[in-house]
């Protein structure tokens, strides 16, 4: 049945929840030969019958080819969106088993959307740049006490300052530079 | 919870994949293919009952010449009677994974005009219910499938769990800590299973 193999890939998208699987790249090369084929029949049929004997099946294979292009296109949208948010979850770097996930021209719009919102960060708040992925709640002071949960290694503060991140110690640090390590969770916020 | 369905939204494009019974009105040149049971026709006998799903029949014109919709049992009076009488303990899950969104692109087709008023009702009736475990559920420990809600329902639920979750945050005001990101948390587990059943592939005996 027309439309099937298009919701397969979408059946996928849907049951791994909000991690991006591997891009299906057969799946999407049989729905796109799958459309070809249904548009060369309906080609072939409207140039052979002048009247209109078979329109039903004219219009069945049309709204198949709208179907199989909708399902086409909410599946590269959703894969796009989820890379959206890996830009604010993650930060600018991809960690590498997702990477293996995502296609050339995924990683493509990942580092162009990277840069546009860097770029648009930079702009806005009177021309010094404002970083709209820190401070997501709001701060209460100016220090935080955090707890090491991975060894990290060497990590330097703004000041020039080199702090040893190993697992389990505790540190008294400004909260604006230490916030995507928490977020990262190789630190934990103590209150 | 925005729910609106549009072009690219996942959840209108499970909906419209339903199957619907038509009737088949007129003799239909060369569509035999869609009869599943008789394999030999090569045209469409008016008479004959046909699964179609909704994505096509939702193209169609509603009074259209070609075929007749049926409306499934669900949403006829047996089941009107039944949904009225015990609203809140029906898992509408099993009946149907979604019940409402089904219901409204059918409305169109029926000619008693019943279905919409069907589906508020449930929903009216229900909604209660809905507070009340929301209120009172773990987000961690529920899964899918326990309550067997329809698609809307599991949506307004999940996003309820959530609310009350910042609720009792904030109440006992640690809101303000710096957390884990939920997509670095899954991922971190993931990664963490990937690790283990690889050391169990690896300590197993040959």
């Amino acid at each position: 049945m027309f439309g099937d193999k298009a919701f397969d890939l979408l059946k996928d998208l849907e049951r791994s929840s909000q991690t991006i699987p591997a891009f299906d790249d057969d799946g999407l090369r049989q729905v796109l030969e799958e459309i070809k084929a249904i548009f060369e029949e309906n080609v072939a049929q409207a140039q052979s019958q002048g009247q209109a004997s078979s329109y039903t099946l004219l219009h069945f294979r049309h709204a198949a080819l709208q179907r199989n292009k909708r399902c086409l296109l909410a599946y590269l949208y959703e894969r796009c969106r989820r890379i959206k948010a890996l830009r604010w979850e993650f930060g600018p770097i991809i960690p590498d088993d997702i990477k293996q996930a995502l296609c050339e021209p995924e990683i493509q719009f990942f580092n162009n959307y990277s840069k546009s919102l860097a770029a648009y960060m930079r702009a806005v708040g009177d021309s010094q740049g404002i970083d709209l992925t820190s401070n997501l709640r709001p701060p209460k002071s100016l220090y935080i006490e955090v707890r090491c949960i991975e060894d990290y290694g060497k990590f330097e503060l703004d000041d020039g300052e080199v702090i040893h991140l190993k697992k389990n110690s505790q540190h008294y640090l400004p909260r604006a530079q230490v916030e995507s390590l928490v977020r990262q969770g190789i630190l934990q916020h103590i209150s | 919870m925005n729910y609106f369905p549009h072009y690219y939204s996942i959840e209108d494009i499970f909906v419209t994949q339903e199957k619907v019974e038509c009737r088949v009105n007129t003799r239909l040149q060369r569509m035999g293919f869609l009869d599943a049971g008789d394999s030999q026709t090569d045209h469409l006998e008016p008479g004959r009952i046909v699964n179609l799903p909704l994505w096509y029949i939702k193209e169609l014109k509603v009074n259209n010449a070609y075929f007749t919709v049926c409306i499934p049992e669900i949403y006829k009076n047996v089941h009107k009677a039944v949904c009225e009488a015990e609203t809140t303990h029906i898992e509408l899950g099993r009946l149907h994974p979604y019940f409402y969104e089904f219901g409204r692109y059918l409305t169109p087709y029926d000619s008693n005009h019943v279905i919409g008023r069907i589906i508020f009702e449930t929903l009216r009736q229900r909604v209660r219910h809905l507070l009340d475990i929301s209120k009172n559920d773990d987000q961690s420990r529920i899964s899918k499938t326990e309550h067997r809600l329809d698609n809307v329902e599991a949506n307004l639920h999940i996003a309820g769990m959530k609310t009350n979750a910042q609720y009792v945050k904030w109440l006992q005001m640690s809101n303000n800590n710096i957390c884990i990101s939920e997509l670095v948390e899954e991922h971190q587990r993931k990664r963490l299973r990937v690790d283990l059943s690889d050391k169990q592939i690896e300590s197993s005996p040959p």
